[in-house]
């Protein structure tokens, strides 16, 4: 058992593959020598090799193409894009390529592969080293997306989605990388895809919430809670595609939802999960289906990153609004 | 003052217009007369089944269409050289060398006729679709040939691009790319002169676009693309060297688009009759006819006989295509995934009724 | 002098080693050169100088940890004073030379935060009165660091180790938490007496590295949180209810295989495999629930709800006409007019089936049992006196009233009614309405009193409004009416309300005395028992008496148990007349 943070619980799961499964290996920017620019994949060029773990010249639209060229040739690519702002010219090729190969040749070709990025605010990091685009990448039918919130989900869901025979956006929230530890065995197990975690039962009101956010709102659980309110709190870390049969049962227990996001609110995942919800499970809902999230903007250099970001306080008063709704 | 680098572009013909011999140290194959005239069948074949493609599309039995017309050497050049193992990456104007490594005319047919079915090739199982996107066909590519290589196979992969398409940043990733990590794989420019509407004239300050792989320090030539023996020799001799290991090639063909650039296009809005007239009298099939001729390989009758044939062989294709059974609704959804997720089950569940109906 | 203090070297960054000082004590420095090489979570820094001056004190030695925040060096630049807004520069070194070394810790952990403790029992805060001691003092153990005051007195509270005040968390006058930072200490004072170590090779440097930015590097372990299951007394992961979610597997029919008891993925996919898979049980919720209705044990919409939210409508008194045994607005506006919602009793079946543990052959016979749903009327009735008794506190006070002076036929509903409009202009302090909550008391000019009437439906209350001013014919005709207009399930909703005393005439069918319960916001309640004819004691020898049993119950909240009694002894006046 390794007690690990979230980067080091990635860097286990992409060993673990490279060790057994031949025909992983990894590529991407300053990944090899240097480890990852967070360090990610330190180490592993020394022990697995320059031919299974690449160093690439610079151009995210070339890395893109190489990954899924590879992977329609029976290899298992995973490709790191330095940093989910970076990954709009490498967007034509996972929307029109990856995400249709195994549509588009009747499942003769398919892409087996993971494009992996950090993304999400809170470092205090230059302008488009922040944003929270997963809805981008949702919104594409054929490929799923993925993001681990803790040490544990990280290593389970990298692990599957290595293994998924199609292609997988694995978003890791980099606030995280290295705050909490969990005791992680490397067993190789993967986790579920399209499966939401409960990370906290109640009864009063369904929080759902991935990624970095998970920490908001575990947090203001435990504030409602010490007011009486009993949150059940959800990790949805699958968001393309959901698991909405978990979140349904939770607010049909509940009957009052509130979903935290980073992104911004409009066109997001949270604005999807409403809908299902509004359209599934409408006759459990007492109140207005809530959404704490970022602005409608450009997101803000870090000087007023900690406004734009949804807080512990935002979540737990719009929480107590949704309480008290009649 | 040092000079950093220089370069220098051969241009290779063999076989001028009028199907004359004008350069020394002719190939084998030219001398070979079952050879010669299997290309010429090979590019006669295209030609009638693009003029057929078009034909079904202006009678609505079939989609948008990009032709060959006077570029059926490039496609049968390269087609003739590559092994069955080896991989091809077609862009969209790649009929010739589709047919030549084993996609069949139902399939191409199927593609333009709104079919995904029309891209799980029967035969070549390995190559990937048509690719409309332009020059992401590139960085695939360079994708296939970076796994031959991880493999150890000893292989080569080949990919396609107009010479309009060769503006794109994902041309120029995937040279660089594939010249640094000597990729197996054999970049073919298709030069025919026309990006729909913008003349080459108007799409590059280079002098030639072979030059762009000096660029990607990639070992290049420029040939004339209606001649099909320069057309193979330096296709065989790129093949050969990247299953050798040697690395990536490009060959820019200069040829001319005799067609509209698709079924959807009118040429004559943006380009002169004489200029298009001229063209005819370069065409690649015309000279090799004549070639064959001077060989003592081909007469009328043979003429007569293959044309019979290929309209035989391109008429059984099209029965093929129009007689297949229609796809069912549900396969909107049933090849998204290997496993279609629960989340879009009631959609399939939809579709399926559809289907019934 | 100037103090400068380590700056936050990475955004968020909580301290940094130092590697190598590039100056040393005596040395003239100039702005912008570099004076240390401090290696933080991500990198080796150097850390140029913001002073022109000569070197007075460096503030530690190589593989010193200094937290953010906490002096650094002391730079003489002939200015005389420091510019640190808060700090005082470090005290000389002889005083350290009493300080025993401590076996606090140097290794680049969190800062070491004191936080208030509990100063008594419990106590939730207290407030900053004077501090002691001042950021950048050497400080030893138990040393008097703050005065706080906490509710019940002030308090002194010591140092809880020898250390350097980094941070002080607060001024005179500010209220800190229990469990809040009081004080962080900074720095170390191992570096500055005891003999320098050799240095051991570091093997690994945490690099948490990030190329821009800063990532916060965080010590909490924590463990994904494990949760019951039910019918089972083992916990699972969330992954494992996730899986068993998925793949539909009953958790707590698994037997665990993994470490510590705990169930594993495998255990789940096994069980799956084998088809021990969940049975969809029809989730009828059981509809009885005490008092109040739980909202969710009804299918109702958004829009619905709030519609019976504006007419005051309990969606427990509505049918459910809508589509998939939902209720619609028509049912809402319906439930206004015809309460009775007797035929709308859903049947919910449970089975309750006791299987044998394992090992046993015998089994018990299942049993059927069907509980009804409480509509209408009788649910209203449950969550009233629910509420009276969660609120009103009740005190009964009994008699009896002698009543043989009434003539045949008397209608003793009406003498009742009017004896009670007339015991409410006596004391009037039982004729009202309290609001318990809002401390308010509303004591009525009118008499309004609601007259329990037992149907087969259930309790109805109608209001016999006004019975101050009428007559007892005219009091009669009116509760006929509404005894009619109930049995025919005509009743308003408004002819339900209002009453600002009740009557319970429970004697009609049998009981003497009894406890009758005060429906608030009523006070009080007159309960009339079975009359009887007994024998009594009179002046002239032993006489015959009819005698009816007086129950009067009433809110001590509201009112004293004089004024009970007072209100008691006049309806009794009112009530032994003839007429």
């Amino acid at each position: 058992m390794a007690t690990v943070a979230l980067i080091e619980a990635v860097n286990m799961a992409l060993a673990y593959e490279l060790e057994h499964d031949a025909t992983v290996l990894l590529l991407g920017e300053d990944i090899g020598a240097n480890g990852g620019v967070f360090r990610t994949t330190a180490g592993l060029q020394e022990r697995f090799g320059a031919h299974r773990v690449m160093d690439t010249p610079l151009a995210e639209s070339m890395i893109a193409g190489l990954t899924i060229g590879m992977s329609t040739q029976g290899l298992k690519p995973v490709a790191e894009i330095q940093f989910l702002g970076f990954i709009y010219s490498a967007l034509d090729q996972i929307i029109t390529q990856a995400a249709r190969m195994r549509n588009r040749t009747r499942g003769r070709l398919s892409c087996p592969m993971v494009i992996r990025a950090p993304f999400g605010g809170g470092i205090h990091a230059p302008e488009h080293h922040s944003e929270s685009t997963e809805a981008l990448f949702a919104h594409i039918p054929g490929i799923k997306v993925v993001i681990p919130s803790n040490p544990s989900r990280a290593y389970g869901l990298m692990l599957a989605a290595i293994r998924d025979p199609d292609p997988v956006i694995f978003l890791e929230p980099k606030r995280v990388y290295r705050l909490v530890k969990h005791e992680v065995e490397d067993n190789g197990e993967a986790y579920p895809l399209e499966t939401c975690f409960i990370d906290r039962e109640g009864t009063d009101i369904t929080l759902v919430s991935w990624g970095a956010m998970m920490h908001e709102t575990l947090q203001a659980a435990e504030k409602l809670a010490q007011e009486g309110i009993h949150a059940e709190v959800i990790d949805v870390a699958c968001v393309s595609p959901i698991d909405m049969p978990t979140i349904l049962e939770s607010v049909e227990k509940t009957g009052r939802l509130l979903i935290v996001q980073e992104a911004p609110k409009s066109g997001a995942i949270g604005s999807e999960i409403a809908a299902e919800v509004a359209e599934k499970a409408i006759m459990s809902l007492l109140a207005p289906i809530g959404r704490v999230s970022g602005y409608d903007a450009v997101m803000p250099y870090y000087k007023l990153e900690k406004i734009y970001m949804p807080s512990v306080e935002k979540v737990v008063a719009k929480a107590k609004e949704l309480m008290e709704y009649v | 003052m040092k000079t950093a680098a220089k370069f220098e572009i051969k241009h290779i013909q063999y076989l001028n217009e009028e199907g004359k011999i004008v350069a020394k140290n002719l190939p084998d194959f030219a001398k070979d007369k079952d050879i010669m005239r299997k290309m010429y069948r090979d590019m006669s074949l295209v030609r009638a089944f693009d003029a057929k493609a078009y034909a079904m599309q202006r009678t609505g039995k079939m989609g948008t269409y990009p032709a060959s017309l006077g570029q059926e050497a490039i496609g049968v050049g390269y087609g003739s050289v590559m092994t069955k193992e080896d991989v091809l990456v077609p862009y969209y104007r790649g009929t010739a060398g589709q047919l030549l490594h084993g996609v069949k005319m139902s399939e191409i047919l199927l593609y333009w006729g709104g079919d995904e079915r029309g891209s799980d090739y029967q035969d070549a199982k390995r190559d990937l679709p048509i690719a409309v996107p332009i020059a992401t066909q590139c960085l695939n590519a360079a994708g296939v040939a970076a796994a031959i290589k991880f493999k150890g196979e000893k292989i080569a992969a080949v990919t396609e691009i107009g010479e309009g398409g060769t503006s794109k940043g994902d041309f120029y990733e995937a040279l660089n790319v594939s010249g640094i990590w000597n990729l197996p794989l054999l970049f073919v420019v298709n030069n025919n002169q026309w990006a729909i509407s913008v003349s080459t004239k108007n799409q590059t300050a280079c002098e030639t676009y072979a030059q762009k792989a000096i660029a990607a320090g990639i070992r290049c030539v420029q040939v004339d693309g209606n001649d099909i023996i320069a057309c193979r020799a330096e296709a065989d001799e790129a093949l050969k060297r990247a299953r050798a290991g040697e690395g990536p090639s490009l060959i820019e063909f200069v040829s001319y688009r005799l067609c509209d650039h698709t079924t959807a296009d009118d040429a004559s809005r943006y380009r002169s009759n004489e200029e298009l007239q001229g063209a005819w009298t370069r065409e690649p099939i015309i000279r090799l006819r004549r070639y064959l001729e001077s060989m003592k390989a081909w007469t009328e009758e043979d003429e007569v006989n293959m044309k019979q044939e290929i309209a035989k062989e391109v008429e059984a294709a099209v029965a093929e295509f129009e007689n297949i059974e229609k796809p069912l609704p549900e396969t909107i959804l049933t090849y998204l995934f290997a496993e279609l997720p629960d989340a879009y089950q009631d959609q399939l569940e939809e579709l399926r009724q559809r289907g019934t109906k | 002098m100037k103090t400068f203090k380590l700056p936050d070297l990475g955004e968020g960054l909580p301290d940094a080693e130092i590697v190598n000082w590039l100056v040393k004590e005596g040395d003239t420095i100039e702005i912008d050169q570099p004076m240390v090489e401090m290696e933080t979570a991500k990198a080796v820094v150097e850390v140029p100088s913001p002073f022109k001056g000569v070197v007075s004190k460096l503030h530690g030695k190589t593989g010193d940890v200094i937290f953010t925040g906490a002096p650094l060096i002391d730079i003489d630049d002939g200015s005389g004073t420091s510019t640190a807004p808060v700090t005082t520069p470090i005290q000389q070194p002889a005083k350290t030379a009493d300080i025993t070394n401590t076996t606090t810790s140097t290794t680049a952990a969190a800062a070491q935060i004191f936080k208030l403790p509990d100063l008594g029992e419990g106590l939730p805060d207290a407030e900053i009165v004077n501090w002691l001691i001042k950021e950048g003092d050497i400080v030893k153990i138990d040393q008097p660091m703050v005065e706080m005051e906490t509710a019940k007195a002030v308090v002194e509270v010591p140092c809880p180790q020898n250390g350097v005040i980094g941070t002080l968390h607060g001024q005179p006058g500010d209220v800190i938490k229990t469990g809040a930072p009081l004080v962080t200490f900074a720095g170390t004072l191992s570096g500055l007496e005891s003999a320098p170590e050799t240095q051991a090779a570091e093997p690994t440097k945490s690099d948490a590295a990030t190329v821009v930015g800063a990532v916060e590097v965080g010590n909490t372990i924590t463990t994904e949180s494990v949760s019951a299951i039910a019918g089972s007394n083992l916990k699972a992961t969330p992954v494992i209810k996730a899986l068993a979610r998925k793949l539909k597997v009953d958790l707590s029919q698994i037997q665990p295989t993994g470490a510590d008891n705990s169930i594993t993925q495998a255990d789940v996919r096994a069980a799956a495999s084998q088809g021990q898979t969940k049975t969809d049980i029809v989730a009828q919720k059981p509809a009885t629930s005490s008092g109040t209705s739980n909202p969710l044990n009804f299918k109702a919409s958004p829009a619905v709800r709030a519609l019976a939210g504006r007419l005051g409508v309990d969606l427990a008194y509505c049918q459910a006409s809508g589509k998939k045994g939902s209720i619609t607005r028509d049912d809402v506006k319906n439930a206004t007019h015809k309460p009775s919602a007797v035929s709308n009793i859903q049947q919910s079946t449970i089975s309750a089936t006791t299987v044998s543990n394992q090992g046993t052959q015998s089994r018990l016979p299942s049993i059927q049992v069907t509980p009804k749903a409480i509509r209408g009327a009788r649910r209203a009735m449950a969550a009233a006196m629910s509420l009276s008794h969660s609120c009103v506190v009740p005190v009964t006070l009994m008699d009896d009233v002698d009543i043989s002076s009434w003539p045949k036929g008397t209608d003793a509903t009406a003498r009742m009614l009017r004896a009670i409009a007339y015991a409410s202009r006596i004391v009037p302090e039982l004729n009202g309405w309290f609001d318990g909550e809002n401390m308010e008391v509303l004591h009525h000019p009118e008499v309004h009193v609601g007259v329990a009437v037992d149907t087969p439906a259930g309790l109805y209350v109608p209001v016999i409004k006004n019975a101050e001013s009428r007559t007892g014919a005219d009091l009669r005709a009116e509760l006929n009416d509404k005894m009619e207009r109930i049995t025919h399930k005509a009743i308003k909703p408004d002819e339900l309300t209002g009453a600002t005393i009740s009557l319970s005439n429970y004697g009609t069918i049998a009981g003497r005395y009894g406890t009758p319960v005060v429906v608030p916001p009523q006070i009080a309640i007159l309960g009339t028992g079975r009359y009887r004819d007994e024998l009594k004691l009179t002046d002239t020898g032993i006489g015959k008496a009819r005698m009816l049993p007086l129950s009067l119950s009433f809110d001590h909240r509201a009112c004293t148990g004089g004024e009970g009694a007072r209100f008691l002894a006049a309806l009794m006046v009112d009530l032994k007349l003839a007429k």
